[in-house]
């Protein structure tokens, strides 16, 4: 969080996050195009009558995509960007850390959860995210992650009668 | 606690691949078993409950029926295929990503990569056009119109390329007429706007036009069978009132389903599941509740799927190149 | 009205009914505040139970749960940030900030008083004019959904605050991501890299909730304090929001209006008519109101008398038309199908007991909702209490377990947790999210309709001016488009000018 902002809203400096946002912003404008005139002309429907012409559409919103970056641009060049204002604060380093390991837990969760099953990767997943989140004594946040793992469970399996996955190594309880 | 559950955990996953095979058919079913289905929730969905429902009584279990609409219905078909061959997960087999999605290319499945159990409902559709329409008094006016106005007439079958497309597309190239299909991803906004006058004719389905039959009248329904055709209303011509041969005949020309399961499911699992749809299909009050909801059971045993749908398939094959033809009687 | 409503009174006293409808009501509310689930789920889930129930009771729980789950989403999008269903996406505006100046009882109780009361007006308006309104619905073709899509979409410019150019991005970017899959119309494979997983479309359930959610975890543990035990206070049940929401009274009936219309209309939904009730409430605020976007009353209001007041409005054409206008109704046209009544002009001229019976327990479903509501907020409050270390682990799981069983498919959670990412990444800039589902929604209406226009038409889109309301809409748009664009001074001048004149 490196930049801060003056009365009038304005920066000092705009961040490089901004630049990048933007960049991909235009990136997409671009994209739209390279898939209106690759894949869709290859199957033919870049073109022809409003049935057929499956590209009238992303067209005209891919120009709008690039004439709002323009001006996104200008608005850059001028540095009248606003600080979102959600994040008027610094954030630790620690906090970062943190954040980023909890969405590598949820990644190695999701590759988890069709092999192991619902109960043993939730289990595990829980505990290693509130573990995480500082909960103490160990012992304590076990009994958590266990407890919701198994009210989790059963309110959507019996409750709500939802199939959750099974997990292909034969777990089941 | 945790201890015990990782124990358990390597336990199981030690001795479940095998052990998990042996158990798996005899305690069947032991916990909820879903089926895939192809379309959004809507009527068609509340029907593959009322028979999920009364089979799940028969098993003891409870199943759940998925709305996974997208690509045609073939997603929820790669959905099903995904999972295990355990039994667990059975398919609602539309005639569309069962039959033409593939014939069309778009599958990597054919309909005989499945095991059927029953079928289960069909739903004739028909051609409906405006009451105070003073064009259309009877079919062979709406034709003489047709063919006097090629390609001005606008209709609807809802999407493109679907089995109400195709069977429209078929009838006029038989009667070589041709008129332009404006697709609509929901059938109801179709309906709407013929109500509306905006569209000159539109396919239906009786439960529909019950509801609207102040305002719709039917100028044919698709099937040979004059009690099918009185799901919509006694003086609705049937094709065999008007002479007429789409090369369509019997289910082909009609939406329908069959319960599927996956190919690789054990056979004593297959039987079992056999068992309790014949029992449920039995009941009178489901089919009661899905007769009166215009969808009409049509209860052919598990044996006869492949002596009915490959014709079908057949048919489809031949019929579905008049979608072609009136795109190009159109481009002209 | 009366009358079929009193041949209803019979069937609609039993325990059966009543007990029903309140069953539906708390269903509803638990649907409705868990992310990713929904009414929808929540009637999906109760069908079949109804099959064993006598048809009255049947449809009330059902109706109780579209009801109520209309309005739970409301509850997390005001406690957590995070809209419990699309719907509430708009209610999150005001909600939010409401509940982070210590008013998160007020803001639960004003958005529970609201939709009931909106609920019971579009309700009567359901019961009165159904034939009629579902007549006029029929006049609505392409260019005048065309004409409202963009109506929608013109909402953006408002809810984004200042940041209009990054509000009206990121609805671009709604509307491109709901491009993604099979086109349509066309069948054609549009953003798929001719990948099957991508052909049918990404899940705007899991989009939805991997925006908000995943990014509120996000934002949540990096504002640290993870142990700490927050400060709230603890309420009482009160009926006082019920008079916080009469104070609001021209917003409320105006919210409704709009919610029965668009509600009536097939395909328009809920949440346009959140998102231009509040877009609408934005421009005259109410004295002594907090500024909008900063925790005003009205804005809370708009939204959830909207939508609620759409319940109302979409069961319209499904029981005069047998035309559902999205999946939620068109469950419940199934289901009264399966109960054995065919819906249709007949359905309201008969006045048949069953009939009235489900009219009055729509109505009742709103009243309970409001009962039901109050005694619960007191719960929803406490979820505030719980220290973020448990609360943020406790909200993702039960985001990805309901994300998970909209459509059972593990792929889901994947496009949750990149949608999370990208939510993130947005906020951390301030490009505001509630744009993106307004495109969601409305660039498959906005496309689809254009494109069929085109086609009913002889000269390209000219064809809309031979359309008197989907011009008139369009001119209105324009005019709003102008306003909206142009400098307060030289509004000021050109008022002032306009003035002289006829003087």
């Amino acid at each position: 969080m490196t930049e801060s902002a003056t009365e009038s809203g304005q920066v000092s400096r705009v961040a490089l996050g901004e630049w990048l946002m933007l960049a991909a912003f235009i990136a997409l404008g671009i994209f739209v195009y390279q898939q209106i005139n690759g894949p869709l002309t290859a199957q033919g429907n870049a073109s022809g009558d409003p049935v057929n012409n499956a590209a009238l559409f992303p067209r005209l919103v891919a120009n709008l995509i690039l004439g709002l970056s323009a001006l996104q641009l200008v608005q850059l060049l001028r540095r009248k960007v606003r600080l979102s204002a959600e994040f008027r604060y610094k954030a630790t380093g620690d906090s970062a850390w943190r954040c980023l390991a909890c969405f590598g837990m949820l990644l190695a969760y999701l590759f988890a959860l069709p092999l192991a099953g619902f109960y043993p990767a939730t289990a595990a997943f829980l505990l290693a995210l509130v573990v995480l989140l500082k909960a103490r004594p160990i012992w304590f946040a076990v009994l958590v992650a266990v407890l919701i793992t198994f009210v989790v469970g059963y309110v959507f399996e019996e409750l709500l009668r939802v199939v959750l996955p099974q997990g292909r190594l034969g777990l089941s309880f | 606690m945790l201890k015990t559950l990782i124990k358990t955990a390597a336990v199981a996953a030690l001795i479940g691949p095998v052990a998990g095979a042996a158990f798996a058919a005899d305690d069947y079913p032991s916990r909820n078993i879903e089926m895939m289905f192809p379309w959004g929730p809507g009527s068609a969905f509340a029907m593959a409950q009322i028979i999920t429902n009364a089979m799940g009584d028969e098993l003891g279990t409870n199943i759940s029926v998925v709305s996974t609409p997208g690509a045609a219905g073939v997603k929820s078909f790669n959905t099903a295929l995904e999972k295990p061959a355990d039994g667990y997960t059975l398919i609602d087999g539309w005639v569309a990503p069962l039959v033409l999605q593939p014939l069309a290319g778009n599958t990597e499945f054919t309909h005989t990569d499945f095991t059927p159990l029953w079928s289960a409902t069909r739903v004739p559709f028909a051609v409906v056009v405006r009451k105070d329409d003073e064009r259309f008094p009877d079919y062979d006016a709406f034709i003489q119109y047709l063919k006097d106005n090629p390609g001005k007439a606008r209709y609807s079958s809802g999407s493109i390329g679907n089995i109400p497309h195709m069977v429209l597309a078929k009838m006029m190239q038989t009667e070589g007429v041709y008129a332009r299909n404006i697709p609509y991803p929901q059938d109801g906004d179709a309906f709407k706007d013929l109500r509306g006058g905006l569209l000159d004719f539109s396919f239906n389905d009786p439960i529909t036009f019950q509801s609207n039959k102040d305002a719709f009248k039917t100028l044919v329904a698709f099937t040979n069978e004059k009690d099918v055709a009185a799901a919509y209303d006694e003086n609705t011509p049937t094709l065999d009132d008007l002479g007429l041969d789409i090369g369509l005949t019997g289910l082909a020309p009609s939406g329908w389903n069959w319960f599927l399961v996956h190919k690789d499911t054990p056979e004593e699992i297959v039987a079992t599941l056999n068992t309790a749809m014949e029992a449920a299909l039995n009941r009178p009050e489901v089919q009661e509740r899905l007769k009166a909801a215009g969808f009409l059971p049509t209860m052919y045993p598990p044996e006869r799927y492949e002596e009915i749908v490959g014709p079908i398939g057949d048919q489809i094959a031949a019929a579905k190149d008049a979608i072609t033809w009136e795109a190009e009687q159109l481009a002209k | 009205m009366f009358d079929i409503l009193l041949a209803g009174l019979d069937s609609f006293q039993s325990w059966q009914v009543i007990g029903g409808v309140i069953l539906g009501t708390v269903i509803g509310m638990v649907v409705g505040v868990l992310p990713g689930l929904g009414p929808l789920i929540g009637i999906i889930l109760m069908l079949p139970v109804t099959f064993h129930m006598q048809p009255v009771a049947g449809m009330g729980m059902l109706m109780s749960i579209f009801v109520a789950g209309s309005c739970g989403g409301a509850i997390s999008a005001i406690v957590l940030r995070i809209p419990g269903t699309p719907l509430a996406a708009a209610t999150l505006l005001d909600g939010y900030p409401m509940a982070r100046n210590g008013r998160a009882a007020d803001a639960i109780g004003l958005a529970i008083a609201s939709s009931a009361l909106a609920g019971v007006l579009g309700g009567v308006v359901m019961i009165l004019g159904a034939p009629a309104l579902a007549s006029v619905a029929t006049n609505f073709g392409p260019p005048e959904y065309f004409a409202l899509a963009i109506t929608g979409l013109l909402s953006i410019s408002v809810v984004s605050n200042e940041s209009t150019i990054k509000g009206l991005m990121t609805g671009a970017l709604g509307v491109l991501i709901a491009m993604v899959g099979s086109d349509p119309l066309s069948n054609a494979a549009r953003f798929t890299f001719g990948t099957n997983a991508l052909s049918g479309g990404i899940n705007i359930v899991a989009i939805i909730v991997g925006l908000f959610a995943l990014s509120e975890a996000a934002v949540q543990i990096l504002e640290g304090g993870l142990r700490k035990k927050p400060e709230v206070q603890s309420v009482r049940v009160s009926l006082g929001s019920l008079w916080m929401a009469l104070r609001h009274w021209k917003n409320l009936l105006r919210s409704s209006a709009i919610g029965v219309f668009f509600g009536a209309l097939p395909g328009a939904s809920g949440i346009i008519a959140s998102f231009t009730a509040y877009a609408i409430a934005r421009s005259r605020p109410l004295k002594g109101d907090a500024p909008y976007g900063e925790g005003a009353e009205g804005g809370v209001v708009a939204t959830e008398s909207a939508n609620n007041a759409a319940c109302g409005g979409a069961m319209i054409p499904t029981l005069a038309l047998a035309i559902p206008g999205d999946a939620a109704t068109a469950v419940l046209l199934g289901a009264l199908l399966l109960l054995g009544l065919v819906p249709g002009p007949q359905m309201f001229a008969l006045s048949g007991d069953a009939v009235g019976g489900i009219f009055l327990a729509f109505l009742v479903s709103n009243i309970v909702l409001f009962f039901v509501g109050m005694l619960m907020t007191p719960l929803f409050v406490r979820v505030l209490r719980v220290r973020k270390q448990y609360l943020v682990p406790v909200v993702l799981l039960l985001s990805i377990v309901g994300v998970y069983s909209v459509q059972s498919r593990v792929d889901d959670l994947w496009v949750m947790l990149v949608f999370g990412m990208l939510g993130f990444g947005l906020r951390r800039y301030g490009y505001p999210l509630a744009p993106i589902v307004i495109g969601l929604i409305l660039g498959p209406i906005a496309e689809g309709s254009y494109r069929r226009t085109l086609l009913f038409s002889d000269n390209g889109p000219w064809f809309i001016l031979e359309r008197p309301i989907a011009s008139t809409i369009l001119a209105i748009d324009i005019i709003v488009l102008i306003l909206t664009l142009t400098p307060s001074s030289l509004r000021q001048r050109a008022f002032t000018l306009f003035r002289k004149w006829r003087a």
